[in-house]
């Protein structure tokens, strides 16, 4: 992806040097549903988050650029190459797919070997072996997949589509049920996949995670491509957007006066309960400001916080505002 | 992961799934206990007073209830299976995004069903074999060498229409039961004709002309060199229909 810096849906142009992936008005309907609509892009060597909501056509895509899904409009290409009917493409994409259903009769060894050997590697024991130790399996390798924790399961399936060390990475949630300790491993993993040349797209719908991994991102909403680009560039647009903060307080109005002075706050109002006031609740224009500071102003004023909390936080939100709405 | 399952992986990586899928689930279970249900004839022949001769009561059961009923059912179980589990689950994944053709997937697949359901049969039939004629054994060799042939012919054919069915009809099992119980015993009875497109009939066929006795006879028998090639021409199409809906196919 070759623009660094946030755009507005239509301007995706985002082609440039040696893109592998290629999307072209992409679009997917079912019936009179709507689950990716018109959606065009390029990607080059790295990685590359795909971040929007559950249900927001990311799954659908990730299935589109797999071959998985036949699209109902527009063209996708891997490495200059359709992805529907030319299996030979295979040896070049693997797909960490986000479903949990796997193989439970098949040992961690055995699931692995039956990948490199369905990807017609030249030495499938040797790959196997590699791939369990990328994810760091070797000590769980001979154990049923049926017996595998969540977070187990996930790096099996990381491995499986590392087994034929291919150059172009799709995964679907991977730190889906991982514990923290693997979840670490795996963005470093994710990293280093990209820092080796690879193109790598991950999809996620966990705002903070991505920010780890990935430097840039595409973001999906209501299955319609909503922003591209830089990851902190766009972070901190949103971050620049009016937020609602809830605060609450020993002195809830005390600590409205203070905080209207504020030069990041836009309005403050008082919420109350049963006829006394109980909370703020804050409109910020620099959010970021307003946190760097509320605590300030608490304790200037000898005034004790019980909560902060952002009321719009959630994705939806975020989303919400690089859509333009 | 031991050598044997090494090697099986690496010469038949599908078929090798296949087979551990099935010996994993419960749809082998029913398959063995149809299997094994001609044996009770064996038993009543045994302590039954049964005046045909073993050869006669032999041909019977297996023109009775074996052909007619077991193989499509037993077939049907597994042929649904192989595909149909894969595609709930998701788990095709694994499959597809493989530099391996459809076509080759279909064809480990189908030979996994046909394996599978033909042993368990031919274990049925065999013990029906024994239990009927234990004293007679030599006897009815030829009858038994019929019923095999027959029984893998039966398979392999049912097998891979049912396979194309699973992978083109969203509710194989109902067509599968619908096409053997209504299609073939029933409406083949009284409808003329309907037999052309009935696999039962042609499999019974075989089985009555390699047997070869005047005592087992079957109406509109099909000789050999029609009843071959024509459930040869059924299992071609079968399988490249199944190949080309499995490449046109969406996974989600």
């Amino acid at each position: 992806m070759s623009s660094q810096t946030a755009t507005a849906p239509q301007d995706q142009v985002i082609a440039q040097p040696v893109a592998t992936i290629r999307v072209t008005q992409v679009s997917k309907f079912y019936g009179d549903v709507v689950a990716v609509s018109d959606i065009s892009f390029s990607l080059e060597a790295g990685v590359t988050a795909l971040l929007g909501p559950n249900g927001a056509g990311k799954s659908t895509m990730l299935e589109m650029l797999t071959g998985l899904l036949r699209p109902s409009a527009g063209k996708i290409e891997i490495l200059g190459r359709s992805v529907r009917g030319d299996r030979d493409l295979y040896r070049q994409v693997g797909l960490v797919p986000e479903q949990e259903h796997m193989y439970p009769f098949l040992t961690g060894r055995e699931f692995l070997y039956l990948n490199a050997v369905l990807q017609e590697v030249s030495n499938p024991e040797a790959a196997t072996q590699r791939a369990l130790e990328i994810v760091d399996l070797v000590e769980d390798a001979d154990r049923k997949l049926g017996g595998y924790s969540k977070g187990m399961r996930q790096r099996a399936k990381i491995a499986a589509a590392l087994v034929h060390d291919p150059q172009v990475l799709l995964m679907d949630e991977p730190l889906s049920g991982t514990d923290p300790l693997q979840r670490l491993r795996t963005i470093e993993l994710i990293q280093r996949l990209g820092a080796e040349g690879r193109t790598v797209l991950v999809s996620s719908h966990v705002l903070d995670e991505v920010e780890r991994f990935a430097d840039r991102i595409l973001v999906i909403v209501n299955g319609k491509l909503a922003a591209a680009g830089n990851f902190h560039t766009i972070r901190e647009r949103m971050d620049e957007q009016a937020s609602k903060i809830r605060v609450r307080s020993s002195e809830p109005r005390r600590f409205a006066s203070a905080l209207i002075q504020e030069m990041s706050v836009d309005s403050v109002s008082i919420i109350e309960q049963n006829g006394s006031p109980s909370a703020i609740q804050v409109e910020a224009g620099d959010v970021r400001t307003f946190y760097r500071n509320v605590a300030a102003v608490a304790a200037r004023e000898k005034i004790t916080l019980y909560e902060v909390s952002a009321l719009d936080d959630s994705l939806t939100s975020v989303f919400a505002y690089v859509v333009g709405r | 992961m031991s050598g044997f399952t090494r090697s099986l992986i690496s010469l038949l990586p599908v078929s090798t799934l296949t087979l551990l899928h099935f010996s994993s689930g419960k749809a082998i279970r029913f398959v063995a206990f149809f299997a094994a249900l001609p044996m009770i004839f064996g038993v009543i022949y045994q302590v039954g007073d049964v005046t045909d001769t073993p050869f006669v009561f032999m041909s019977g059961v297996m023109l009775g209830i074996v052909f007619g009923t077991l193989v499509p059912i037993a077939t049907l179980i597994l042929a649904t299976s192989a595909f149909r589990d894969e595609i709930d689950d998701r788990t095709m994944v694994y499959l597809v995004i493989k530099p391996i053709s459809r076509f080759r997937i279909v064809a480990e697949k189908y030979l996994a069903v046909t394996e599978s359901t033909v042993l368990a049969l031919w274990f049925g039939v065999i013990g029906t074999w024994i239990l009927i004629s234990a004293s007679d054994l030599p006897d009815t060799v030829e009858v038994l060498v019929a019923a095999l042939i027959a029984v893998l012919i039966g398979v392999a054919a049912y097998g891979a229409v049912f396979v194309a069915v699973s992978l083109i009809v969203p509710r194989a099992l109902i067509v599968g039961i619908f096409y053997a119980l209504i299609w073939e015993s029933l409406l083949s009875r009284f409808i003329p004709g309907v037999w052309t497109l009935s696999i039962r009939h042609y499999v019974e066929s075989i089985f009555v002309r390699l047997v070869n006795d005047p005592d087992v006879t079957l109406d509109n028998a099909v000789h050999l060199y029609a009843a071959f090639p024509a459930l040869a021409v059924a299992i071609v199409v079968s399988l490249a229909l199944s190949a080309l809906r499995l490449r046109t196919m969406d996974f989600e």
